[in-house]
């Protein structure tokens, strides 16, 4: 399964109780072909809702033993929406961490985990991160892909770029001692055809280096003589070559 | 008269969704046809039993069925959050929730129609059904979504909402069929 980035507590917080959801949804189902059964071997007959109530609650305990304990912290729900438990530094979550969590769970009785709005105490507590591909990577880890052309297939990691974290740029064009991604195959990209500006937060900006075919963005021409934001989808054209940006 | 690139993406997101529409449309008129037609052979034919019955179809029949059901909604709303979440127009990305809620009721729909009657059931099909059809649907919309192409902190909120309003959707409307199933 694809890890994909950190989800912000509140984003992360939607998709746990989505998952939760389901799983109180399959363990409805497993109650529903257990219950009968119990009965009908117990020979109870008029036990009200006791016997449904008491039984789900003994399968949540038993569900989230299994999930937390044996599965590290995956689960039928969180499975269906990819999601993965992980440290900060997105490692897997140490023995240690995890019983930290188990123990401030079992203390908060899991009820500081239903709230759709916020990260758990118990997530807070472990410094526990939530991953899902869905989030935006590391902004080292994202990748200018060349999607067609001459040059299709090429790509570069942000973090291989040599003094990104100096000069906040990756240079592209036909000249391989001038570029981070060189385009040495496409006749239609100039030596120095444009450069991407990356900020610190993630916001992309484009600028023409004056090539003879042009770069776009959105649809539109990006000029020499200023920075223009990267289209929301991430893409540009730099003279027959679209290029994408991987978050 | 060449109109301004914002305007035009706009009106190709909303050709967009009315084609889509149209093809569910065209889609759901193909199926009554055919059950309409297989209904009326059913009822004109006295000795060839002609009609097809879901509830009478094996447990792995009506279970492929669920997953290409399931598979077929779980793309289909993907999509379509995918393209709304993108729009500026904040009714639009409103209607990616709407939409969401409602493919959660199309979801226990599909399964309820696919499971046998209530009181002919070992396991609890409408549950089964209705759990692994969400199941699939919300692990195929995030194909949609994953971060290759996504747009900022704004699509990313929109999307896990659309996620949690589906599994909300299916929960709730499950909840209701189960019942009146019982009264």
């Amino acid at each position: 399964m694809k890890l994909g980035g950190p989800l912000d507590s509140k984003n992360a917080a939607r998709l746990l109780s989505a998952a939760a959801i389901l799983d109180f949804m399959f363990l409805g189902f497993v109650l529903a072909t257990l219950e009968p059964v119990l009965r009908q071997e117990l020979g109870l007959r008029n036990t009200g809702l006791a016997l449904p109530v008491g039984l789900y609650l003994v399968l949540v305990l038993i569900y989230w033993l299994i999930c937390e304990g044996f599965l590290s912290g995956h689960s039928l729900g969180r499975y269906a929406m990819r999601l993965n438990m992980r440290d900060k530094r997105g490692k897997l979550v140490s023995p240690m961490r995890r019983s930290t969590r188990a123990i401030k769970k079992i203390m908060s009785l899991g009820l500081t985990g239903m709230n759709p709005n916020a990260a758990s105490r118990y997530d807070k507590a472990a410094e526990v991160s939530w991953y899902s591909p869905m989030a935006p990577r590391p902004l080292g880890f994202w990748q200018l892909v060349v999607l067609d052309g001459p040059d299709r297939g090429k790509s570069i990691e942000f973090r291989k770029v040599a003094d990104l974290l100096s000069t906040h740029q990756i240079k592209i064009g036909r000249d391989p001692n001038w570029s981070d991604l060189a385009l040495s195959r496409s006749e239609k990209t100039s030596g120095q055809h444009c450069v991407l500006r990356v900020e610190k937060k993630g916001a992309l900006y484009i600028r023409d280096m004056g090539s003879s075919n042009g770069t776009w963005t959105g649809g539109r021409r990006v000029g020499p003589e200023k920075w223009v934001p990267l289209a929301a989808d991430g893409r540009f054209r730099v003279g027959n070559a679209r290029i994408a940006v991987l978050r | 008269m060449k109109l301004p690139f914002q305007v035009r993406d706009k009106l190709s997101l909303a050709n967009d969704i009315f084609s889509f529409f149209g093809h569910i449309g065209a889609g759901i008129g193909a199926l009554f046809a055919f059950l309409g037609v297989t209904s009326n052979l059913a009822n004109s034919t006295s000795n060839v039993v002609f009609n097809v019955q879901v509830s009478s179809l094996s447990l792995p029949v009506r279970l492929t069925l669920l997953i290409l059901i399931a598979a077929a909604l779980g793309w289909g709303m993907g999509a379509l959050v995918h393209k709304l979440s993108r729009s500026k127009n904040d009714s639009l990305s409103f209607a990616a929730y709407v939409i969401a809620l409602l493919w959660g009721g199309l979801m226990v729909g599909a399964a309820d129609w696919l499971a046998i009657a209530p009181r002919q059931q070992v396991l609890s099909e409408t549950l089964l059904f209705t759990v692994a059809g969400t199941g699939l649907a919300l692990w195929v919309a995030g194909f949609h979504f994953q971060s290759a192409s996504t747009g900022g902190k704004r699509v990313l909120r929109i999307q896990c909402d659309a996620l949690f309003l589906f599994s909300i959707g299916s929960a709730l409307f499950m909840v209701l069929t189960l019942l009146g199933a019982r009264a």
